[in-house]
């Protein structure tokens, strides 16, 4: 076991965990914070990913030593009342079926968009065919990324 | 008597419909503090503070249930959207059956009873006004959560009416409102709770997390009859002390399903998962019968060969004796299809917690009538000790509808006596599915360009346990018993082979079986026939069914789709240099729905497949939430997709040799391609939208790569014959 702190959507949480055990199931099962999800657990579906200084990653695949002292953001922290101008395209659009992958899918459109305030096509199937959807959700998500990206814009 | 607690429920005899067709008597009538609520039906609750709360009892699995659902009794109340909340119906094991969600039901069995409901609640209200006015009801109107009279301009809101309502008897025979009328219905409604889902607040089953809660990972028989010899949890030390005990469980016949198999129970779902990977239990895997994907292919191509059919069927129904074609001039035709699981983004997992001879369950099921029913039975307990809280699904496809969980994590907490969740891994899940039977298609008919005067489906498909014939019927897959187009001789038999993996449900039933040996066969036939696809269908809808058989409406229905996608794909015309079409179209029967999907697309000489457009048409009656609807049809094109050109699971030595998205690949948004749907206007009553738009899929993109390359695909899925997306 090691003590680690970890600074979770802003706020500072010492945890004391085995230094092997993935940020994800730390989230989910130290923190309580659920919001990320597990699917497959070996960083091929990317039902939970996470942002890091920004950056997205798949939590299952991050220890603790690594994320320590850096910034974590979850979907629980995205924004304060579901505002981000992705929850707010993914909300006008309808975007979510059963919703599962959805947090994974909303942060990995978050750093997609930070990094490029207006992606092409192109770049939005590169980087969006990452994440896995079994209900189907792929034609919205591409329509709420165009989405997202306007709403960004106006509020600049 | 606290005033301001008091709850007000209807006396319910008056309402005779309504518990006929859905309702216990107040199985959530619970008080709640500070509000006086009237509950004029189990499903409304109206409070004193201008809130109205409507229940759903539907199981919410991505299908948007918790918005279409609600409406149908919001349009009828005429309430205040702003004001309504929605909430899920709590559990009551007297009539768990009703919580079942599959097979597309869940609109179109309940829409009348919801808007009766509505109606009925209205109704109530309004006589309510009319009495503190002294007129008629009949003069009054009712908007947003209140009674108007139009002549004085006066209103009450519905709040204000709660005493007075509760007091009144309620009506047999509301009157609905005319079609014109609606303002919700067939509009686009506000999801009610898409700001949980988008905040990370939605909470799953996955997501349960009690005080004093411990994880549970169960290392199961690879086969599904298997028995534990022995286990050795030597390795298991070096973990440390986050594992807390290791528990055999036990299989539970009687519809539960679950394996044996030997749990670890740990501190949190990662160390139990780590655990599962170190310990070692030695199997007794008994006999498994075709217990390889080659085996069991040969077994269903014998069978329909060889053995008498099981069951068979002609145009009337169930027939007595089946008959091969002998005509030489029959054309004929094989296909095969694999087993496939659902892998559904949130894992099987089932939280359980023993107390007092009582279990406390937390889980998304799309069953919950086999906790009353099946589970209760098998743990020997009356069916009020078991309580389920029932949370959304993150995904089900017809996988939920079992409770192979709830044996395990009720197990386990009676072991532990402490809450349990067990969570499957991915690999649990896959391995552990009820797959999509592989099946054998045999078709065989005797056709020329304006008719098809003998007709023969012979299906081979995998039963389990053993030559089942009830789990043969069409709810997995079974015989194809009707045919969609008019034919003079018509007969279809069905072969079981005992099935070395279990079997289930999947998203659109035998329609995705039956429905691709039919359309690809269609399309064979015409291009035998020198004859355009289209026309050939259109020139077979002509000859008409018999008009006692009750068929002649759902072909025309089907005919109207297909012309409708055969027009947006531009069929007529040519297509541009290398680019193919094919079409294919599905009637849906089970669920009151028509569809046809058209593709247009090539095929390089390295056969990469580039779809340029693919076109749905579909009547699904009237459309209830148009949105919802719509994002069913655009999933139901994913998910098709990815079945026909990717998904697939092999069986070596009984088991399941896929695990994980790695090596079972699904469907990408760069794959997905350019989509037009076209939904036809209807007011037939409202047919299941999970469903239909599968099963033309597949069909209508390989008669566009037989068009395009000549080449019939046979089998499925097309990686499988070197084609690539």
């Amino acid at each position: 076991m090691a003590k680690y702190t970890l600074i979770v959507n802003g706020i500072e949480q010492g945890v004391d965990v085995d230094p092997a055990m993935p940020l994800l199931w730390i989230l989910r099962d130290e923190l309580n914070l659920t919001g990320t999800k597990y699917s497959c657990g070996v960083g091929v579906c990317g039902a939970c990913t996470v942002l890091v200084d920004g950056q997205a990653f798949r939590s299952c695949q991050l220890t603790a030593a690594f994320a320590s002292g850096k910034k974590i953001t979850t979907i629980e922290g995205l924004s304060d009342e579901v505002t981000h101008p992705v929850q707010q395209a993914w909300e006008e659009l309808n975007v979510p079926q059963c919703g599962y992958c959805q947090s994974g899918q909303m942060l990995a459109a978050a750093a997609l968009l930070s990094k490029n305030p207006k992606p092409q096509d192109s770049i939005i199937d590169q980087v969006m065919s990452q994440n896995i959807c079994r209900c189907g959700t792929h034609y919205r998500i591409k329509k709420a990324i165009h989405r997202a990206s306007e709403i960004a814009a106006k509020k600049g | 008597m606290n005033r301001r607690n008091f709850l007000r429920i209807s006396s319910f005899t008056a309402g005779a419909w309504l518990i006929s067709d859905l309702i216990p008597l107040a199985s959530d009538a619970r008080d709640r503090a500070g509000v006086e609520s009237f509950m004029p039906n189990p499903l409304i609750r109206i409070q004193s503070d201008g809130k109205v709360i409507l229940y759903v009892m539907k199981q919410e699995m991505g299908q948007q249930v918790d918005t279409s659902l609600p409406a149908l009794i919001a349009e009828e109340l005429d309430v205040d959207p702003q004001r309504v909340q929605v909430e899920t119906f709590a559990y009551d094991a007297a009539i768990a059956g009703r919580y079942n969600t599959y097979a597309s039901a869940s609109i179109r069995s309940s829409w009348q009873t919801l808007r009766k409901a509505g109606a009925a609640a209205r109704t109530m209200l309004m006589n309510a006004a009319a009495d503190v006015w002294q007129v008629s009801p009949e003069d009054l109107k009712t908007e947003n959560s209140k009674v108007i009279n139009p002549v004085t301009g006066a209103s009450l809101s519905y709040a204000n009416l709660i005493e007075k309502a509760s007091n009144l008897k309620v009506p047999d025979n509301p009157v609905l409102k005319d079609l014109k009328d609606f303002k919700l219905i067939g509009k686009k409604n506000k999801r009610t709770n898409i700001k949980k889902i988008l905040g990370g607040k939605q909470e799953y089953g996955i997501d349960v997390r009690l005080p004093g809660m411990v994880y549970a990972a169960v290392v199961r028989s690879p086969v599904f009859y298997g028995k534990i010899q022995s286990w050795d949890d030597s390795a298991l030390k070096k973990l440390g002390p986050g594992i807390l005990q290791v528990v055999p469980v036990s299989q539970m016949g009687n519809g539960v399903d679950n394996r044996n198999g030997v749990a670890i129970i740990a501190t949190n779902t990662w160390l139990a998962f780590r655990a599962q990977q170190l310990l070692k239990v030695e199997w007794d895997l008994g006999a498994i019968p075709n217990s390889s994907t080659v085996a069991l292919s040969a077994a269903l191509k014998k069978a329909v060969s060889t053995e008498k059919p099981v069951l068979q069927f002609d145009s009337k129904g169930k027939a007595s004796f089946f008959s091969k074609i002998t005509d030489l001039k029959a054309f004929k035709a094989t296909y095969e299809l694999p087993y496939l699981a659902h892998l559904a983004m949130e894992p099987i997992n089932c939280t359980a917690w023993y107390k007092d001879g009582k279990y406390e369950l937390w889980g998304g099921f799309q069953a919950p009538g086999a906790f009353a029913n099946n589970l209760s039975k098998a743990f020997g307990l009356d069916p009020s000790a078991i309580f389920v809280n029932l949370l959304p699904m993150g995904g089900a496809f017809g996988r939920k509808e079992k409770v192979d969980n709830a044996a395990e994590a009720m197990q386990l907490s009676k072991a532990t006596g402490k809450p349990v969740q067990v969570v499957f891994s991915r690999a649990d899940d896959t391995k552990n599915d009820f797959y999509r039977p592989a099946s054998f298609h045999q078709l065989t008919a005797v056709a020329d360009k304006l008719s098809i005067s003998n007709w023969r489906h012979e299906v081979g498909i995998a039963t389990f346990p053993a030559k089942n014939i009830s789990s043969a019927q069409d709810i997995y897959g079974g015989p194809a018993n009707d045919l969609c187009y008019p034919v003079n001789d018509y007969q279809s038999a069905f072969y079981a082979v005992e099935s070395p993996v279990p079997i289930g449900s999947w998203r659109s039933i035998s329609y995705n079986h039956n429905v691709f040996a039919v359309e690809s066969f269609i399309d064979e036939l015409a291009k035998r026939l020198l004859i355009d696809p289209v026309d050939f269908r259109m020139n077979l809808f002509k000859n008409g069914f018999d008009e006692n058989n009750g068929k002649t409406k759902h072909m025309q229905r089907l005919q109207t789709v297909l012309q409708k996608c055969a027009d947006a794909i531009h069929w007529k015309q040519k297509p541009l240099l290398k680019r193919f079409r094919g079409i294919a179209c599905c009637q849906y029967t089970h669920t009151d729905a028509y569809t046809a999907h058209a593709f247009e697309i090539s095929v390089s000489p390295e056969k990469a497949i580039t779809i340029h457009k693919v076109v749905c048409a579909i009547d699904c009656g009237l459309i209830i939430d148009p949105d919802g609807f719509r994002a069913q049809v655009e999933g139901s094109l994913v998910w098709a997709l990815s079945a026909a050109i990717k998904e697939e699971i092999t069986i070596t030595n009984g088991q399941a040799d896929q695990q994980s998205f790695f090596d079972h690949d699904v469907m990408r948004l760069r794959e997905m391609p350019p989509f037009e749907l076209i939904i036809v206007e209807s007011n037939e009553n409202p047919g299941g939208a999970g469903e239909p738009a599968v099963p033309s899929v597949a069909p209508a993109l390989c008669n566009a790569i037989a068009a395009a390359t000549g080449k019939r695909i046979r089998m499925l899925p097309l990686i499988k014959e070197g084609y690539t997306i």
